[in-house]
């Protein structure tokens, strides 16, 4: 005890314990893939919003003289660094605004999606029993209806609008927010702090939104991120599809179906769309798989 | 006599339990005809071993579990007729384990001041301010309202519950096993802190353990539960000066000073607890009765007056009698 207390002895004493904050901070930036994927969808993000703003070519003027005008490292011409397409449209243009449309319908898609999926879940997790059987049997109705088709003919007969797309995917992309939100809300309902919010008079729904539902957040905030990347690619294949968003309206998908019969003597017309799908696709995976490490229980995983 | 603060009358509870798809579904008797009345300002301790229907009893008693049958009266009206707004404010628990019991995404002021929000008592300010004095009345500094759960030790978490269960003024706590959760050190703070606000606040308790020790520190009356029944109910005093029933004798016998980390006491009394959902036949002790005579195993003993108390055994002990032949 009189002994001076050695560096290494010092470094572990108690008073160092990083606050909470401070411990979750060094997760974060102990995990790369994170650091990447977070960076990444932040760029992709800040180009889709304020892209336009900082590059104020419209993405629906023709410029009928430079059609399928080739990217500046071919020797384009300086006014379209990226080339146009078909029609003449500058194509960074295009690119920015697609991007504003691709993510507008994923994150308004599984906005929707979250609110019926979490719902359902949390009301069948914490209720059980008969309603439990019901939402179940929702979930096993929602499994039975392959995504593509059932999009397919409701956009065949509806018509599409980018309301229709959104609307359309948020019905048919909830069953893993349900399954997710009914079974973890199964492990808390019996602990003993909802009980005691039972005892001083909570209500249910108080209980299911107060209690339950910001102990099963983490979980649902990586369903929420692969559900945005599958969102954003079932856009794609719809749009793709000719069933997506309608042109002029550019999405990556419709992009690259348009640039599609260009693929040998035009390759950058289906590249750079392709190559912005998967930058932004890959970045939401890896922020969700480091959401899900970082919040994992012992952050080690 | 006065009034009874907590009444409950031949209340059970049966679950109906599932046992797969062919073999039927069973049902298990977690609490059988029990009743019991506690009066203003009392404690009554409930002991049993684990499994003999405590937590279920103190649900039912709370209105958390509907009993299948009887009735549970609190202050002259029967917990069926109240709402759950008029229950919270009458009666309200504290439970086992506090590193359950408080919600971990909840601050220290949400968590002591939800039960006000609920109830619509107060504006936030107000109810800041609630909170802080209900910590100071529990022991623990006001910075505490701004930390998490996490933050907090075992001790200090039950003190947050405690204040928690007070802070809606009610007049009677039901506590299912306090201290079994706790460090050895720490029970006797919060069974002390207990006392305290007992006789601060006038409070009527129903302090529910495993073991005797903890409940002979501040019961009043004590009632022995086995397999679902009450067998032995009195004063406290009586009950351990003179246990009736053999299965009180043990448990006095087995009572540690101080509960030992929440372990069960070995009540050396050779089997295991039976099975809820096959109970023995006649008194459901007697395989275990170091007493036992042959006709235990037919006839069901009543709950009968006997001295200052009520037991249920055919063949109660007499004063001084010596039950277990220990270790023989
Ligand atoms: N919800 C339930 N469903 C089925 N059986 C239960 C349920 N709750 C408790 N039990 C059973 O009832 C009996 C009494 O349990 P409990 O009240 O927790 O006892 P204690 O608190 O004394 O340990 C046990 O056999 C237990 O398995
Ligand atoms: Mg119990």
């Amino acid at each position: 005890m009189s002994k001076p207390a050695t560096p290494a002895v010092a470094t572990t004493a108690p008073e160092s314990r990083p606050a909470p904050f401070r411990r979750l901070l060094k997760r974060i930036v102990g995990n790369s893939g994170t650091l990447v994927g977070g960076g990444l969808l932040l760029l992709i993000v800040l180009a889709a919003l304020l892209g336009p703003v900082f590059y104020p070519q419209d993405p629906f003027a023709q410029d009928v003289a430079n059609r399928i005008a080739e990217p500046f490292w071919n020797g384009g011409p300086a006014i379209h660094p990226l080339g146009t397409d078909t029609l003449g449209r500058d194509y960074l243009a295009r690119l920015l605004y697609g991007g504003r449309i691709s993510l507008l319908i994923g994150v308004l898609a599984v906005s929707m999606a979250a609110a019926i999926g979490v719902t359902l879940g949390l009301v069948a997790g914490y209720f059980g029993g008969r309603v439990d059987l019901v939402v179940r049997f929702l979930i096993t109705t929602r499994l039975a209806m392959p995504v593509v088709l059932v999009a397919l003919s409701v956009v065949a007969t509806v018509g599409n609008s980018l309301t229709i797309v959104i609307l359309v995917l948020g019905f048919l992309i909830w069953d893993r927010f349900a399954v997710v939100a009914r079974t973890t809300a199964m492990q808390v309902r019996g602990i003993d702090y909802v009980k005691a919010a039972r005892a001083v008079g909570s209500s249910h729904a108080r209980i299911i939104f107060k209690e339950i539902l910001p102990n099963i957040s983490n979980g649902l905030i990586v369903v929420a991120t692969v559900e945005l990347a599958n969102a954003i690619l079932l856009e794609a294949a719809l749009s793709f599809l000719g069933l997506g968003v309608q042109p002029p309206l550019p999405s990556w998908g419709l992009m690259i179906a348009e640039a599609k019969d260009y693929l040998f003597f035009s390759p950058w017309l289906i590249t750079l769309p392709g190559i912005a799908l998967v930058l932004l696709v890959l970045a939401i995976n890896l922020l969700g798989d480091g959401v899900r490490d970082i919040t994992a229980p012992s952050g080690t995983r | 006599m006065s009034a009874a603060m907590l009444d409950i009358r031949d209340v059970s509870k049966v679950f109906p339990i599932s046992r797969g798809m062919f073999r039927g579904g069973a049902k298990l008797t977690a609490v059988g005809g029990v009743s019991l009345s506690v009066a203003p300002g009392e404690v009554l301790g409930i002991v049993g071993e684990s499994g003999c229907g405590k937590t279920t009893l103190s649900q039912i008693m709370l209105g958390l579990l509907p009993p299948t049958t009887g009735e549970v009266t609190i202050d002259g009206q029967p917990l069926k007729s109240l709402g759950r707004l008029d229950i919270a404010r009458r009666v309200q628990p504290i439970f086992q384990d506090p590193y359950s019991s408080l919600n971990p995404r909840q601050t220290i002021q949400e968590i002591v001041s939800v039960p006000l929000v609920v109830h619509g008592i107060g504006s936030s300010a107000e109810r800041a301010k609630q909170a802080a004095a209900m910590l100071d009345l529990v022991g623990l500094p006001a910075r505490f309202l701004d930390r998490l759960p996490s933050q907090l030790s075992g001790g200090q978490r039950q003190r947050v519950a405690i204040a928690r269960a007070l802070i809606l003024k009610p007049r009677l706590l039901i506590c299912d096993e306090p201290t079994s959760a706790l460090d050895v050190s720490i029970q006797a703070q919060v069974l002390n802190l207990l006392a305290d606000l007992r006789r601060e606040l006038g409070l009527t308790f129903v302090v529910i353990s495993h073991n005797l020790s903890v409940v002979e520190y501040f019961a009043d009356r004590i009632a022995v539960m086995y397999l679902g029944r009450v067998v032995e109910e009195g004063p406290s005093a009586a009950i351990f000066a003179n246990p009736h029933h053999p299965y009180t004798r043990a448990l006095i016998d087995s009572a540690l000073p101080i509960d030992p980390g929440g372990g069960i006491p070995e009540l050396g009394l050779g089997q295991a607890f039976p099975d809820p959902i096959n109970p023995p036949p006649g008194c459901a002790f007697n395989p275990r009765c170091p007493a036992v005579r042959p006709d235990c195993a037919s006839r069901m003993p009543r709950l009968d007056a006997q001295g200052e108390s009520r037991v249920a055994c055919l063949y109660p002990l007499e004063r001084g009698a010596v039950a277990a032949p220990a270790s023989a």
